[in-house]
């Protein structure tokens, strides 16, 4: 697909491995809802890929609120991955996604390795869905609430676990950055059978009110997300796409803090083939569609063809 | 090609509009502002059928600044009043609401905003001057549902930012033709209304008898009580305790329909009055919002077991777009 920006035409379709999308720039999850809540604000049909906010096995409440805080050029949310859970996900919200014309990824949580092998299995094979973003950011109840994507050995367990049952899915892992090294998990991941990577996620924070001496989220702790994240998120892009995906030909899908068409020139730059945005989407819906416009015009006022020839294009590193 | 929505309703209701600003003009309280905004097109014709309770989420920066993006997040501001005219005279009444003629594509309307200066977002809108542009999404949120009867005697209960939702009400229950309206209006201390008064009118000696005193409810002839908690004004005593010595010797306004905005603490005490009068009562709610129009979760705030069902979760509804407006006997008002 080619996107008019001026008189010339550039070429900003990508290719994820075997999905393909008219264009870089996604929906982060959780900002977008299921489906077309954001469709008075913004045309659904212009963005390069829908991802849904995290489906769990049962439905989820969410945390107490205060749910979200904002911060110095950022936010803080525990929203306690609030959803109506896998049954009424397939019987209410995958209708309306059958009307999706770009391509539709389903983010996955559990609180356990069978929770989010049952929930894969069950949106595997469904024509609507694209392909699948296993958020592996979520706590172990099984031993003791620890992250299964702060370990690579329980990460590489978990996305193991679900290629093997989903064997044709298209599966994409969406990395925690609270780690020591995130290339190691990017690794575990990929070695699993991640087909693309996505990152990063939210890195834990608090917020405390003095006066009341207590956490201001209702979930104690958050996760920090917006343009105050940008430059950690870009950076670990970067290491990851160096060390890790250009190699094993994985792609990546970067996200953290993108506002505008330079912020998302910045992650394809350091090796993202994709990008996606969040927290800016709860502020500015139609910056989805600006984002793209922008990377077109950088592509013509560097006489580039495509958005393919600038991924991982870093000099000086 | 526009995405298909699922929703066979393809009107178009709310978007994301610009907006000029008309007029900044600082009210009897203290840092309190009364802002008009002019809307033309597509958003006269949204805001045209827009309802009292609904709410405008503003941008409080340049979107275009991205390197130092603040505050970041849009900030919620309740329609105080939708007009025709810039002198914001003449009310839309919405007498022809599900008329989308009754607005042109080519008319403007003019939008109503009062808000207190806080932070930094009410800082921003302070410092803004007439002629300048204000991006917004709106108009968001659900919206009281009027009483079915005309002939239903109406008590509008405010407190603080939260009495100018209740001014739009007013000026739409008097364009639809109720006659039988009754204000209380309450804040801390006198300094703290945001409103003007007609001073030069107002018997002090009779705090407990309505009079046309605050003009954003005199405008669509709503008499008002008023009461500060501080006695520097009207009744000495909270908005309940007003209304509950109103009721004295206005017996006939025993059986009401209660309408109520203000803070958590307030409109609980509003929801156990009304209850303890058997009055049915809608109350219009404020919760932390980030997006206003129902992406990330944020607003949730919690209802009785069974009253939610038929959303998508069993405890908790969004203010922004199953509220702000709720029906008091819902809300758990012990969580
Ligand atoms: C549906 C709705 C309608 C509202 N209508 C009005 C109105 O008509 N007039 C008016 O003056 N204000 C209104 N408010 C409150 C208004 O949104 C806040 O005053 C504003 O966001 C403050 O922004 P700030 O940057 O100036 O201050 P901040 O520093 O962001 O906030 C100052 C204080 O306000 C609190 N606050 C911030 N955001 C909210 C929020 N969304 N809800 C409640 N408290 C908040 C903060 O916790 C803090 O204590 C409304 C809020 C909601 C949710
Ligand atoms: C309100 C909110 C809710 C989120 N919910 C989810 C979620 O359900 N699942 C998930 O994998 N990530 C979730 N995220 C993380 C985002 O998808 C994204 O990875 C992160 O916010 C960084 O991007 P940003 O800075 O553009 O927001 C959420 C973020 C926010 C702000
Ligand atoms: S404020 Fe985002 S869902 Fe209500």
């Amino acid at each position: 697909m080619v996107e008019a920006s001026g008189k010339k035409q550039v070429d900003l379709t990508v290719e994820l491995g075997r999905v393909r999308l008219a264009n870089p720039v996604m929906t982060a999850s959780g900002t977008c809802g299921y489906a077309f809540e954001l469709k008075d604000f913004v045309d659904l049909s212009r963005i390069g890929g829908f991802v849904t906010k995290s489906i769990t096995l049962e439905g989820r409440e969410g945390n107490l609120p205060q749910r979200t805080f904002e911060t110095a050029s950022g936010m803080l949310n525990s929203i306690g991955l609030a959803n109506v859970g896998l049954e009424r996900f397939l019987a209410e919200k995958v209708p309306l996604l059958e009307k999706m014309t770009v391509p539709v990824f389903v983010n996955v949580a559990g609180r356990s390795l069978e929770d989010y092998v049952a929930v894969s299995e069950k949106l595997s094979g469904i024509e609507a869905i694209s392909g699948l973003e296993i958020n592996v950011s979520c706590p172990n109840v099984k031993v003791g609430g620890i992250t299964f994507g702060v370990d690579p050995a329980a990460t590489a367990e978990l996305v193991g676990a679900i290629r093997k049952r989903c064997p044709e899915t298209y599966l994409i892992v969406k990395l925690t950055p609270n780690v020591t090294d995130i290339t190691v998990t990017a690794r575990a991941a990929v070695e699993a059978g991640a087909d693309a990577l996505s990152l990063v996620n939210t890195f834990t924070g608090m917020a405390i009110d003095v006066e009341k001496r207590q956490p201001v989220l209702g979930g104690r702790t958050g996760g920090l997300s917006g343009p105050a994240i940008r430059p950690i998120a870009v950076h670990m892009v970067s290491r990851v796409y160096r060390e890790v995906a250009q190699t094993a030909g994985v792609p990546i899908i970067g996200m953290g803090g993108i506002c505008c068409a330079h912020d998302a020139l910045e992650f394809i730059i350091a090796g993202a083939s994709a990008v996606a945005v969040g927290t800016n989407v709860l502020v500015d819906p139609g910056c989805l569609v600006r984002i793209m416009e922008g990377i077109g015009d950088y592509l013509v006022a560097h006489d580039m063809k495509t958005v393919k020839e600038l991924v991982g294009c870093l000099e000086g590193v | 090609m526009k995405n298909d929505a699922p929703n066979p309703d393809n009107f178009v209701r709310r978007g994301e509009f610009v907006a000029k600003i008309v007029e900044q003009r600082p009210l009897f309280g203290k840092n309190n502002i009364s802002l008009n905004l002019e809307v033309t097109d597509k958003a006269a014709v949204c805001f045209a059928k827009a309802k009292p309770g609904q709410f405008v989420n503003l941008a409080c920066r340049d979107l275009n600044e991205y390197r130092c993006p603040t505050p970041l997040l849009r900030r919620p501001f309740s329609i105080a009043g939708i007009f025709s005219d810039s002198a914001a005279s003449k009310p839309v009444s919405g007498n022809d609401l599900e008329n989308s003629s009754q607005v042109g594509s080519s008319e403007k309307l003019y939008l109503q905003i009062i808000y207190s200066v806080i932070g930094p977002g009410t800082n921003w809108l302070a410092q803004r001057n007439p002629g300048e542009q204000i991006n917004l999404l709106g108009p968001l949120g659900n919206g009281f549902t009027l009483p079915e009867s005309k002939d239903a005697k109406v008590i509008l209960v405010g407190g603080g930012v939260g009495l100018p939702p209740l001014y739009f009400l007013a000026d739409r229950l008097a364009g639809q033709g109720y006659r039988d309206i009754v204000a209380v209006a309450g804040a801390r201390g006198r300094e703290e209304f945001a409103c003007e008064f007609a001073l030069d009118k107002y018997e002090e000696e009779k705090p407990l008898e309505k009079q046309l005193v605050l003009q954003q409810f005199a405008r669509s002839n709503t008499s008002s009580i008023i009461a500060t908690d501080d006695g520097s004004m009207g009744y000495h005593g909270n908005v309940v305790e007003a209304w509950r010595e109103f009721l004295v010797g206005n017996e006939g306004w025993a059986e009401a329909e209660v309408f109520a905005c203000g803070p958590g603490g307030m409109l609980k005490a509003v929801a156990a009055f009304a209850r303890e009068k058997v009055n049915p009562c809608q109350v219009c709610m404020e919760a932390y919002m980030a997006c206003g129009i129902g992406v990330c979760q944020s607003c949730v705030v919690a209802m009785k077991a069974g009253a939610a069902d038929e959303g998508e979760s069993k405890k908790y509804k969004l203010t922004c777009v199953n509220g702000p407006v709720f029906d008091a006997e819902k809300v758990d008002w012990n969580s």
